[in-house]
């Protein structure tokens, strides 16, 4: 057992040092493995048969016949090695799912060529058997996984395999891409007693004033340097050189902040985090995320929700 | 005219009143202007930065300026900017430092981003917009900017996208213990400069750089460059990788670093001798490795010669 | 989630289904001939099961359905007659099994196995046709059963029209292997034979020969064997092809001394062949399958050279197996043999006691009346044929009995060459002249496209040969009845004498010229394709392999195959990239490499002057022829102006061959 396993270790190994890691792979002969399928060995015995025939009745054509099964197996490998020769899989992008649902890759498979390739079958335990037919320079593929945890969940390495169009051969490679999907916490509503302090009653109505260039708020002195688009001219004509300063207004916002759990212990907060955050999903209220190594200003927004959702996934992770 | 071996070496004679010891460095900067190519001297304060840029603008001849980078530096301190002018009662484009052949940037990373951004972008346009105005800046125009090593305090490290526009990254070091003798006997440094004559007119300087193109560099050469770019790509041994820019740069630095060297055929010895200084400041290693460190191990590990 | 599902165990689709019952009708069709006709019933039977499975009933034939129609098919079988172990029963029992096993092909192991098994039926059918024709309908099964895979692997991706392009880009590709294995694998001796290999019925003369057999020979048109003579061919006179000689006769029938049951008391070792005295011909048959044993010769045969053939003394010449494929042999004939050899007369002279009365004597009778002579008496009997009205004709009245010859003579006096023949043998021995028949052919057709000599069925003949003055004479007493028979081919003759007995294929092929030359361009290529595809022996080749192995047995065979399966995945190996080769370098950087096994290995990272340079430092004496050598080297690398290449190698060759370590 322990042999075996040291085996199968060093068997890993090989086949991590000989495909590394990187977010494109590009299928050549050095990745590609071929060899008769079972289905093809059969055919071999059949058309050893075939010769037998051959032989024992002196007919010509079985030798004909038989030798052309052989050959055909060994054409098909020609067949079969042009569908994955000069693929190339691209990691496109990856979901961010929340823990225990499913993630989804994409991956881009880009050819060349012009070739219509067969069904080209993605194996992997966690997913059975993802088919997908190329026919043309490129088509997507999509993966899915259970995610049962926070955090970071790579692709893993799979197996890329095509058999068509004569299953008498199969080729295969392994294939690992650098693409991660990312699982952000199951929100879980911690009881309001672990929370520091309410964020409630310090609501204020200020509004964060920066400089920006939103809105016109005064008029200030002239500096060199300054633009002279920016320059007011109705203070000019007083003969005042006058310069228009503008600022940004933005509403007051709620900070979902990590240390206003410090009764909690890390996944856990997280978790909490991610229940405050659809709470304010849900009440439509702007909010910011505070964690230790990471503050994201407030915001509302897909995108805003989604960059939140994301430093809870990426949190220790990165 | 001598052949820009020969021409290498008196610039190097030269210099060396001035600054002793640092040849390869100087080569190396030579090589920058050769290429059209933006110069970043990274470094302590006080090695001699400033005079290096110095020199290389009275030896060949061009319009130095300098402009020190502080935290509280506009734009427009560096690019020029209408101003009023009462007498006249009306606006007058005063032009800014930029507008020079040589631009000594020094403590570049001392600035805002805004305020390197706006170097940054004339480097690479070699105009600049102001008001809504373009203005062509003088050819040639050369910056050789200084930077403090990124761990010092109060620094604005330039951002990856910026530091690509700079053609070679060089750092002087220490000098040796004999040069810096002479330094404190007074037989060097910058009381010097003014002793130095011209060395190579604008034309002459333009007729060198046009030989750079016609350096031939065989299919060999070409393809250990391809295999040193691919391994700065390798994603386990870089962040990130040499642009295709950066490529580019390399190839043309080599072949200049050839012309130096007196052969109109790169090598790979070339191609070596100006990879850290193109790639040094374009890479980043996976782990926080000093640049000089995975510069080497890249050359290390790629081999020469295909196998 | 999809789970996996192993390839062999996914489902079929329709339009696979839709494939595979096609391509069970192309494989089926051909053999439609053979077949008992209740075998048409299973047929209906399957397609009826899979018109049902096609609309959706996906589900597997139920236990008793598979039972009953097993039984009944085997007992089909039994009732058909088809009880023994012969090729004949085992390809019917395998064609059953064949259509039964497509009442469960769901899944895609069982749809591999069913086109598996098309495969074999394709070889099958080739044991039984391998004319052009046949061949082409072999292509167009072994075409349908590869479509046929392909649609099982496409599964639901399939389409008909890149499915045809697959399958036939495949076996295009594959022929230039099947070639090389066709023509570069030995032809092995059969390993087992199977008992009464009956592939067809037997054709040609028989070991036995009672008079009326011969006329169902005359209505059939196909050839009997080909003929190419090395140099000048006899005249057409001399064209008495012999097969069979039958010299035992019971009153009946005659029969040869050596046939199919007492094989095995066929004179053995080696015999010696028949000394020829007057002109040679050398010539190249190639023989019809005719299932039966002996090789046909010009008369009369002095050599043969074929696989376990050999000259019998009743002067014919017989193979050990049996002729079930057609087969090229050589041999050579001379007009006049040898006879002095001649030991078995009295058999020749045997007679039953009873039978015939009337006609022994009569030929008694005659025989007195030339006082004795023999030759004077064979004379007198066909005088009789001739002036007496005798008839030659293919549809004569049935004689039948112990008087059968005695009821010929004196009776209807109607019948062909086997009546005559019959009748003139047994009046020779009737007075004491060793006398036997003589079965083959007379005639045939000169092919000028192919120069060869077809002779077909129909031209077959039975003469008489008698031991007059110690030797064996042909008579030939048809040439009496009806002289021209001899000169002309059987149809040429009846079409002159009697067009209404003249088969129906000969009536229209005569009718129309350029069917005629048609036929002739058929003839010639069938005759091509028995010489170079069906015959082919790659004499040399095995020549070469027996004489370093001797015979060649089963194992080596296995091992031959094995060997050429291993070239070929050699080949395969690195065609796909999955062995390398190792290659030569190119200079300069082959030099470099005998540098670095010299003096030690190069960093990689080292280009070739730090190299040396380092090199240099450590074995100093060699600095100087170190410098060289590196200039030379990166000159040749990176300074592409190198003209005159090859003596630079040379002087880089020169230059690192004194470098050591010292």
């Amino acid at each position: 057992m322990g042999l075996r396993r040291t085996f199968h270790r060093r068997v890993e190994a090989w086949i991590a040092r000989r495909l590394p890691v990187s977010d494109s792979v590009t299928l050549n002969q050095s990745r590609i493995f071929i060899l008769p399928s079972r289905q093809g060995m059969v055919l071999l015995l059949v058309a050893f048969v075939v010769l037998l025939l051959a032989i024992n009745f002196e007919s010509s054509l079985n030798y004909a016949l038989g030798f052309w099964l052989v050959a055909m197996i060994w054409a098909a490998v020609h067949f079969t090695y042009r569908n994955l020769s000069g693929l190339t899989l691209k990691a496109d992008r990856a979901s961010l799912v929340q823990a225990g649902e499913a993630a989804e890759y994409h991956l881009k498979l880009d050819s060349d060529v012009d070739r219509y390739r067969g069904p080209l079958e993605l194996i992997h335990d966690d997913w059975g058997l993802v088919t997908a037919v190329m026919d043309g320079e490129e088509t997507d593929v999509s993966l899915s996984r259970e995610t049962d945890r926070r955090g970071r969940h790579p692709l893993p390495r799979f197996r890329l395999e095509s058999r068509y169009p004569f299953g008498l051969v199969v080729a295969w490679s392994h294939v690992e891409l650098d693409l991660s999907a990312w699982a952000y916490p199951e929100p879980i509503d911690q009881d309001a007693h672990h929370q520091a302090g309410s964020d409630a009653g310090d609501a204020t109505d200020d509004h964060f004033i920066h400089s920006g260039s939103e809105d016109f708020h005064a008029l200030r002195e002239y500096q060199a340097g300054d633009a002279m688009h920016r320059i007011h001219w109705p203070s000019f004509a007083r003969d005042q050189l006058m310069v228009k300063a503008f600022v940004d207004y933005q509403a007051a916002d709620e900070w979902l902040d990590w240390a206003n759990y410090p009764s909690l212990m890390g996944e856990q907060r997280l978790a909490a985090l991610s229940w405050q955050i659809n709470q304010c999903l849900a009440d439509d209220r702007p909010f910011g995320l505070r964690l230790p190594d990471r503050e994201i200003p407030p915001g509302k927004g897909p995108a805003h929700t989604e960059q939140c959702r994301r430093a809870l996934a990426e949190f220790g992770e990165r | 005219m001598h052949d820009l071996a020969t021409v290498t070496h008196h610039l190097q004679k030269r210099v060396r009143q001035v600054i002793s010891g640092k040849d390869e460095a100087v080569r190396l900067a030579w090589i920058a202007l050769l290429c059209d190519g933006h110069l970043l001297l990274e470094d302590l304060p006080g090695v001699g930065k400033t005079s290096l840029a110095q020199t290389l603008g009275r030896l060949l001849s061009m319009e130095y300026q300098r402009i020190q980078f502080t935290s509280d530096l506009l734009p427009a301190d560096i690019l020029g900017a209408q101003i009023y002018s009462r007498d006249k009662g009306r606006f007058d484009f005063h032009p800014g430092p930029i507008f020079t052949q040589l631009l000594l940037a020094d403590e570049l990373n001392r600035a805002t981003p805004k305020a390197q951004s706006a170097l940054l972008e004339a480097m690479e346009e070699r105009q600049v917009t102001i008001d809504g105005e373009a203005r062509t800046l003088p050819a040639p125009f050369y910056v050789i900017a200084t930077q403090n090593p990124q761990s010092q305090s109060g620094t604005y490290p330039l951002p990856e996208s910026q530091l690509d526009r700079f053609f070679l990254r060089i750092s002087l070091g220490y000098p040796d213990v004999n040069s810096e003798k002479s330094l404190l006997k007074g037989e060097l440094g910058r009381t010097h400069l003014l002793d130095l004559k011209p060395m190579l007119s604008a034309e002459q300087l333009a007729f060198y750089k046009q030989q750079i193109a016609d350096v031939k560099a065989s299919e060999a050469v070409l393809d250990y460059v391809m295999r040193l770019v691919h391994k700065t790509r390798d994603p386990q041994v870089c962040r990130l990788g040499l642009s295709p820019r950066g490529a580019l740069a390399l190839m043309t630095a080599s072949r200049a670093m050839a012309l130096t060297e007196g052969r109109n055929y790169v090598m790979p010895d070339d191609v070596q001798a100006v990879f850290p200084a193109v790639a040094g400041h374009r890479i980043q290693g996976q782990r926080s490795l000093d640049s000089e460190v995975l510069v080497r191990q890249v050359l290390d590990d790629v081999d020469v010669i295909a196998a | 989630m999809n789970h996996y599902v192993p390839p062999m165990q996914r489902a079929l689709m329709l339009p696979t289904l839709k494939v595979l019952m096609l391509v069970q009708w192309v494989v089926v069709l051909p053999f439609l001939r053979y077949l008992p006709v209740w075998l048409g019933g299973v047929l209906a039977l399957v397609m009826v099961w899979r018109w049902r499975v096609m609309h959706g009933d996906m589900r597997p034939a139920p236990l008793w359905l598979k039972v009953v129609s097993v039984s009944v098919g085997v007992a089909g079988l039994f009732a058909s007659g088809l009880t023994s172990y012969t090729l004949d029963s085992a390809v019917a029992l395998c064609l059953l099994g064949y259509l039964l096993k497509s009442l469960e092909v769901l899944r895609r192991r069982d749809a591999i196995f069913q086109i598996y098994l098309g495969f074999f039926l394709t070889g099958v059918y080739l044991l039984y046709h391998y004319s052009p024709l046949g061949a082409l309908t072999a292509i167009a099964m072994l075409l349908a059963n590869t479509l046929a895979l392909h649609a099982v692997t496409a599964d639901r991706s399939f389409e008909w029209r890149r499915g045809l392009k697959y399958s036939l880009g495949l076996l295009g590709s594959a022929i230039p292997i099947m070639v090389i294995g066709f023509l570069f694998f030995p032809r092995l001796p059969p390993l087992w034979t199977i008992p009464n290999d009956q592939r067809g019925a037997k054709t040609g003369m028989t070991d036995e020969l009672t008079p009326g057999n011969v006329a169902n020979l005359a209505r059939d048109n196909s050839p009997a064997f080909r003929v190419r003579f090395d140099g000048e061919r006899p005249p057409r006179s001399q064209w008495y092809w012999r097969g069979s000689t039958l010299g035992a006769f019971d009153g009946q029938s005659w029969r040869a001394f050596y046939n199919e049951q007492n094989r095995r008391q066929w004179p053995r070792g080696r015999l010696p062949e028949p000394t020829g005295v007057g002109d040679r011909y050398d010539y190249t048959v190639i023989i019809e399958a005719s299932q039966q044993h002996w090789l046909y010769f010009l008369d009369w045969p002095t050599s043969v050279q074929a696989d376990n053939a050999r000259i019998l003394p009743d002067g014919r010449a017989a193979r050990q197996e049996s002729l079930n494929q057609a087969y090229r042999y050589r041999a050579s004939s001379s007009t006049r043999v040898d006879w002095s050899g001649e030991n078995a007369l009295d058999w020749y002279r045997a007679l039953p006691n009873s039978g015939n009365d009337r006609l022994r004597a009569w030929a008694r009778q005659r025989y007195d009346a030339v006082g004795g002579d023999e030759t004077a008496f064979v004379d007198a009997v066909l005088d009789t044929i001739r002036s007496e009205p005798f008839f030659y004709t293919l549809q004569p009245p049935l004689y039948q009995g112990n008087n059968s010859i005695s009821d010929f003579w004196f009776g209807d006096r109607r019948g062909f060459c086997s009546h005559y023949a019959s009748a003139l043998g047994f009046m020779a021995r009737a007075v004491g002249i060793p006398s036997r028949l003589v079965g083959g052919y007379l005639g045939g057709v000169y092919n000028p496209n192919g120069d060869f000599v077809q002779v077909r069925q129909m031209e077959a003949h039975v003469w008489v040969e008698l031991w007059l003055n110690d030797r064996w004479v042909r008579v030939d007493p048809t040439a009496a009845v009806a002289p021209n028979r001899v000169e002309l081919n059987l149809d040429d003759w009846l079409g002159e004498e009697n067009p209404s007995e003249l088969p129906m294929g000969s009536r229209v092929r005569r009718g129309l010229s350029m069917f005629n030359q048609a036929g002739l361009w058929w003839d010639s290529m069938q005759y091509q394709w028995q010489v170079l595809v069906l015959n082919y022996q790659d004499d040399s080749a095995m020549g070469l392999v027996e004489s370093h192995l001797g015979r060649i047995n089963p194992w080596q065979a296995a091992g031959f195959m094995a060997a050429f399966l291993v070239v070929l995945g050699v080949i395969m190996a690195w065609l796909t990239g999955l062995l390398r080769l190792p290659r030569r370098l190119p200079e300069p950087w082959a030099s470099l490499r005998r540098l670095e096994k010299r003096l030690g290995e190069r960093e990689p990272g080292e280009t070739v002057r730090h190299y040396t340079r380092r090199k240099a430092q450590e074995y100093p004496d060699q600095a100087e022829a170190l410098m060289s050598v590196t200039t030379l080297i990166e000159n040749m690398a990176y300074n592409q102006d190198q003209h005159s290449k090859k003596s630079t190698e040379t002087r880089l060759r020169h230059l690192v061959q004194p470098i050591k370590k010292t």
